[in-house]
């Protein structure tokens, strides 16, 4: 077990290894220049130059690469054009926003998505289940962002009972928080909560048929016991592993949930500076937001150790 | 009196696209307590889900139960709902169940403690506590050592058979009255199924607890049962007690089971009579006799009426057909069935083998030392820290027309053996020659002119062939690989030719393969390997996937081909009757290493080695009569792992006659007369 | 030679009755009605694809001040943008749009990543290695975040909106395919293969090869959707298709500042995406549970 968690740390550290030489080639080897998209179509040549030199950019490519990343390592993501201030402060303000949206949705979708679909299997073709079928392909069929607007449409312009759009953190004024984020939460989380409740059905449908749960049926257990005493953790394994790509669903939805409710998150940043074409800025979300999925799935990996025995006894 | 169980006119149906396939079709039986009753059939003759109806376990849709009633210790279990509290009081607590797979049976997230625990505590009203205690009683008396630690265990912490051991030790917690163990046995090898069978046999006997075996083998229905019920497409064709229906049995269908099942103690020149054809299909499934196609003995009235029902041929003795059989041409005894000898074989054999001595004969292949070792590699470096030999210093040689067979438990490394001869692996060290080719190092482009010579027939006919290419293609291959054919009409031809050859009808060449049945994939698989025109083949495991009318049908078919075209075979098989009908000579691996090899006879008949021994008396010989005064040796512990290979002798600690030298040295396989090798330092 | 045998002759005439695998899936894949619908669906919106300008009643890129913001009525069924473009003819040509982007992402990332996933599971080793952590950093980054990103520096449009996204989604291909081929690599019909002497490549091509198609093909038909939300979504946040371009996602970013007044502007496109989303979904469920090798043979 130790083995096999000190094994995935190694591999995650390789992954975020290759995150930031993906994140660089986007960067620099792509066709279209940085320092001429930053500086915008009339820049002078001199201009070029001078910012050429000023953020190292002159020198050969492994150079820059190890310059970047050494400096990454040593916590410094460089300083932002358009803000005027070191990303590493940006992302400090940021993060924490994206994290409160972010992981309150993520467990509003597991504690309904779940369960959900444990309903849907157990009571297979019933009406229960084709609601909760059809609401889950509907959940996954529709784009967040129009999700947004809609909301905004019934519950801020027709029903008026949420405000249109803002943040405020929880630690200032938790009612107002409340108020403020209670719809972008619920509809960041129905997308990765369809694709969970889905996920966990047709999991709990595979194990339903296996032949453990006929001897546990065997036994004159009752459905009840052998749904939640023995099919239910089986279940479950599955779907915990895809929790890791649930997660970077989720952090993909939140760019147009904070964009569409105006939440100066991480993905709202990231929009603001490729439209303000502060690459630096664009380049350091990358990396972060890819740390974040990365390590939440090693996360979920090891939890996953913990539930298989299989596994924890190797 | 009251039977224990009594089941009448019980009808359970599946429905699968659009069509109904009836695979319990108006079945009536009944048990009494203490007995132990087989059930016996091939896959596909509703066996098991007859006992599962009872228990109202079937899935539900597809399968529903249309008619019939289960009379359970005075209770009407079909008037329960399947899972009312009525009913499953029954299930677990009165009657219980052991599964076929062992491996898949038992919920690989729960401790097995917990998983018996559960049952006892639900139907004996134990607290937790004493139910663990219990648990560690079970477990015990299932003779797992050290129960009270390994009472917290999880599933995957224990082989096959300890787990079926564990199954046994739930399915007996509550002390149920009836016992129903379906092909409980099937999954494990010979030893194990040995001890198991003993084991539940003492437990039920001791308990007055009856017992349904749910089986495909005949050797452990005469071995076991008293009674016997015989299945063949969805209804009981035939019943009685085991030693009349053995010695008189009087369906078609029973009669051709007898004759097609190779035996231990078969004249070598027994030729098995196969039951032609396949099951039929349950979905389309005719009014008339559903065994009716296969038939030897039918008349005109068996096509002209319905199935009828089944009919009193003697005390306690009815089988389900119209003809009065007489002569069946089967008489129990074994060499006496003159009927089924094969004359031909007889004179071909006796020239082939006995003019020329066996020193005489060319050596097709030679092998010496072969040794393969898997690294096994821990940690995170992925250092080496041990080896699995999975072949340990192997030697032999097979002669040109000769048949060897390689038998062996699961793990021995009789498949690892083939494998590296084939050279799918980089032997480890040692030598294989073959037709005077130094294969050990060939490099694999140069081996590929030779596969020509060396083809192997698969155990799984589903797995072994392309199901994207027609069997035309599949067939034709080696042909064109080895550029074996000139022109388009030559290589038609050819095909022609080898689909005959199998028995096949040539007009199917250019279907699929998943058109076929198992045993006609098997007989497309043997024509691929005969394409090519080999002088030598290796049949891996090549018939035991097939039910015993089919097996039949394939052992013949190579037999035949063996006698027409003179080929040599290497026979790998973990089924002793088999080889021992197949072989000429044989050797017996046990963890990598071949303990004894000789001809069929001397080691059939005189074994010498320890395990050889131990192995011959598990093996259940289909005849009551001989059952019962055979005496059997008994088979201690359960093959260990290659990892943990006993010192010395690795059969020592298993092993009657060992002693402390026997776990000191390794015995070299030694000759103790001419062609006959054993490893062990006490013969 | 082989009729006086005594192999069996009974197996000679015994035929097996013909089935096509083709027919089954039909079969199975058209048996709900719902499936039915969705297939329907896509196919009627495929030909409003290709037909689209005999179907828009208006030229979608036409605009006409004087009628700005006009709410839905008999002569624009779905009302006018703030350029008084007709809603309907936009949307109408927007499948083009949504189709042609959701295609071709699916199959040049199919074709990137079943290629990857050959050569990785064909030649194992570091190269493996090296190529699935490779995939796994790809995985890494949400899709969306690695299309903006790219995006960003390609700027917008069609080409662009293609590039980003198919690069996105090709480790999905590529697992699957490392996947299919190891797992068929070890099957006994290979190593029958191997053992009758023809070649590796050979072995690759007829054997391997073909069987490890159906789940990519299940994998294809269900990233259209995905392929088709993803498009929207960049286009909404104005990184991918440029103005004029009908698309529906930047319909509904355009028409967000109007929605107290004009809901159906955001609106209406979205429902537009909704549907054939749906529809693809549906109908790729289906061509899985056709395909579903568990399902196969049990008749």
């Amino acid at each position: 077990m130790l083995t096999f968690i000190v094994r995935r740390i190694l591999q995650t550290l390789f992954i975020l290894f290759f995150v930031s030489i993906i994140v660089f080639m986007i960067m620099h080897l792509l066709p279209g220049d940085p320092v001429s998209i930053m500086l915008g179509d009339y820049a002078s040549q001199e201009e070029i130059e001078n910012l050429r030199q000023e953020l190292g950019l002159d020198k050969p490519l492994p150079i820059q690469y190890m310059n970047w990343v050494t400096n990454v390592l040593r916590g410094d993501l460089g300083n932002s054009i358009a803000y005027n201030q070191s990303v590493n402060a940006l992302i400090q303000q940021r993060l924490p926003i994206s994290f409160h949206i972010g992981l309150l949705s993520f467990l509003l979708a597991i504690m309904i998505g779940v369960p959900a679909g444990i309903i849907a299997a157990v009571k297979r073709g019933s009406w229960v289940d084709s609601l909760i079928t059809v609401t889950a392909n509907m959940g996954m069929a529709v784009p967040v962002f129009w999700l947004g607007i809609l909301g905004v449409y019934l519950f801020s312009l027709k029903l008026g009972w949420l405000p249109v759009q803002g943040y405020t953190s929880p630690f200032d004024d938790f009612w107002r928080s409340m108020h403020q984020s209670i719809m972008p939460i619920v509809l960041l989380s129905l997308g990765s909560l369809a694709s969970l409740a889905r996920q966990t059905r047709s999991s709990m449908l595979e194990v339903i048929r296996q032949d453990y749960i006929r001897t546990a049926r065997a036994k004159g257990l009752s459905e009840r016991k052998v749904v939640l005493g023995h099919a239910l953790r089986n279940a479950l394994i599955p779907v915990i592993t895809l929790l890791g790509m649930g997660l970077a669903h989720l952090v993909g939805g939140s760019v147009f949930i904070e964009q569409v409710f105006n939440i100066p998150g991480m993905g709202r940043l990231m929009v603001q500076s490729i439209f303000g074409k502060d690459y630096i800025v664009v380049q350091s979300v990358v990396l972060i937001v890819a740390s974040v999925v990365a390590f939440g799935n090693l996360a979920v990996d090891i939890a996953y150790g913990f539930i298989d025995p299989r596994i924890r006894y190797k | 009196m009251n039977h224990l169980l009594e089941v009448r006119n019980l009808k359970t149906y599946f429905s699968s696209d659009g069509s109904t396939i009836k695979a319990v079709d108006g079945v009536s039986y009944h048990i009494d307590e203490g007995e132990i009753v087989a059930f016996v059939g091939e896959s596909g003759s509703g066996k098991s889900v007859t006992q599962y109806s009872g228990l109202q376990l079937i899935p539900t849709p597809p399968g529903r139960i249309v008619d019939g009633s289960v009379v359970f210790d005075g209770e009407d279990l079909l008037s329960y709902k399947p899972n009312s509290e009525k009913m499953r009081k029954v299930r677990g607590g009165k009657i219980g169940v052991v599964f076929q797979e062992p491996m898949t049976s038992l919920n690989p997230v729960m401790t097995v403690g917990k998983q018996i625990s559960e049952s006892v505590m639900l139907h004996m009203g134990l607290n937790k506590a004493e139910a663990r205690k219990r648990a560690v009683e079970l477990i015990n008396m299932v003779g797992i050592p050290d129960a009270e630690h390994r009472v917290d265990y999880y599933p995957h912490q224990f082989s096959g058979g300890m787990r079926q051991r564990i199954m046994i030790a739930m399915a007996l917690s509550c002390n149920p009255k009836l016992l129903i163990a379906d092909e409980a046995t099937t999954a494990l090898d010979v030893t194990t199924q040995a001890q198991l069978l003993e084991m539940m046999k003492d437990v039920v006997k001791k308990t007055n607890t009856s017992l349904i075996l749910v089986t495909h083998n005949l050797g452990i229905v005469a071995r076991y049962a008293e009674r016997i019920y015989v299945m063949y497409a969805g209804g009981i064709v035939e019943s009685g007690p085991t030693k009349e229906i053995f010695k008189n049995p009087k369906h078609p269908y029973t009669i051709g089971l007898m004759k097609a099942v190779p035996r231990l103690d078969d004249p070598k020149d027994r030729k098995l009579l196969s039951i032609e054809g396949s099951p039929p299909n349950l979905a389309n499934k005719q009014e008339q006799c559903a065994f009716l196609p296969r038939c030897e003995f039918a008349t005109e009235v068996c096509s002209s009426n319905p199935a009828p029902s089944p009919m009193t041929v003697g005390e306690n003795h009815s089988a389900a057909c119209y003809v009065k059989i007489e002569n069946s041409g089967w008489k129990i005894g074994s060499s006496h069935v003159a009927a089924a000898k094969s004359e031909v074989s007889a004179t071909l054999q006796a020239e082939l083998q006995q003019k020329v001595p066996r020193e005489q004969k060319e050596t097709i292949l030679e092998v010496k030392n072969l040794k393969m070792y898997f690294p096994v590699t821990k940690g995170l470096l992925s250092r080496k820290v041990a080896d699995i030999k999975a072949v340990d210093d192997v030697s032999f040689d097979i002669r040109k027309g000769e048949t060897l067979g390689l038998v062996g438990e699961s793990g021995c490394g009789k498949t690892t053996v083939a494998r590296t001869i084939l050279r799918m692996y980089e032997p480890t060290d040692g030598s294989i020659v073959f037709q005077n080719h130094d294969i050990t190092r060939m490099s694999l482009s140069k081996m590929r002119p030779l596969r020509r010579d060396m083809p192997m027939v698969f155990q799984d006919p589903f797995s072994s062939l392309d199901p994207r290419q027609s069997v035309a293609d599949l067939v034709g291959e080696p042909l064109k690989v080895h550029k074996m054919v000139k022109s388009r009409k030559e290589y038609e031809d050819r095909l022609v030719e080898l689909f005959e050859m199998v028995g096949l009808n040539p007009s199917v060449r250019n279907r699929m393969p998943h058109e076929f049945s198992g045993g006609q994939r098997q007989r497309i698989g043997i024509a691929r390997a005969l394409a090519s025109n080999p002088s030598f083949i290796v049949c891996d495991e090549a018939i035991s996937a097939l039910d015993v009318s089919i097996q039949a049908q394939i052992i013949n078919l190579l037999e035949d081909l063996q006698r027409k075209l003179g080929l040599t075979y290497l026979f790998i098989a973990h089924d002793l009757s088999v080889v021992r009908h197949i072989s000429d000579r044989v050797a017996v691996m046990y963890l990598g290493k071949i303990v004894e090899i000789a001809d069929w006879q001397t080691l059939y008949e005189s074994p010498k080695h320890p395990y050889t021994q131990m192995l011959l008396s598990a093996v259940p010989i289909p005849d009551p009569f001989i059952e019962e005064k055979r005496e059997h040796v008994e088979i201690k512990g359960e093959v260990p792992s290659l990892l943990n290979r006993p010192k010395g002798c690795s059969f020592s600690n298993r092993c009657p006659l060992a002693t402390s030298e026997c776990k000191e040295m390794e015995p070299p396989l030694k000759s103790v007369a001419a062609d006959h090798g054993v490893a062990c330092i006490k013969v | 030679m082989t009729t006086e045998s005594s192999i069996a002759p009974a197996a000679l005439h015994e035929l097996p009755p013909q089935t096509s695998s083709t027919h089954r899936f039909f079969r199975v894949l058209l048996a709900r009605k719902i499936v039915v619908i969705a297939l329907f669906i896509l196919i009627a919106t495929i030909l409003v694809a290709i037909f689209a300008p005999l179907f828009a009643p208006y030229n979608p890129y036409k605009q006409d001040l004087s009628n700005s913001l006009v709410q839905p009525s008999s002569t624009h069924l779905l009302g006018t943008d703030m350029l008084g473009r007709d809603v309907l003819s936009r949307i109408i040509f927007g499948t083009r749009i949504s189709l042609i982007v959701g295609f071709v992402v699916v199959i040049i990332a199919g074709v990137l990543g079943m290629s990857i996933g050959l050569v990785s599971g064909y030649f194992g080793g570091w190269l493996d290695s090296v190529l699935m952590r490779f995939m796994d950093a790809v995985i890494a980054i949400p899709m969306i975040v690695l299309a903006m990103a790219i995006g960003a520096v390609l700027g917008g449009g069609i080409v662009n909106v293609i590039i980003a996204l198919g690069v996105a989604i090709v480790p999905a291909y590529a697992r699957l395919m490392r996947g299919q081929v190891l797992s068929v690599k070890q099957a006994d019909f290979v190593i029958a293969g191997t053992l009758t002497g023809i070649s590796n490549l050979r072995n690759m091509l007829v054997h391997v090869l073909p069987n490890c198609i159906s789940p990519l093909i299940v994998l294809i038909t269900m990233n259209l959707g995905m392929a088709i939300l993803a498009e929207a979504g960049l286009s909404f946040l104005g990184l991918g298709i440029v103005p004029p371009g009908a698309s529906w996602g930047s319909m509904v970013n355009d028409g967000y500042r109007y929605l107290l007044t004009n809901p159906v502007l955001s609106l209406a496109p979205g429902v537009a995406i909704v549907i054939v989303v749906l529809a693809f979904n549906i109908v790729g469920d289906a061509i899985r549970d056709a395909l579903d090798p568990r399902l196969r043979g049990t008749e």
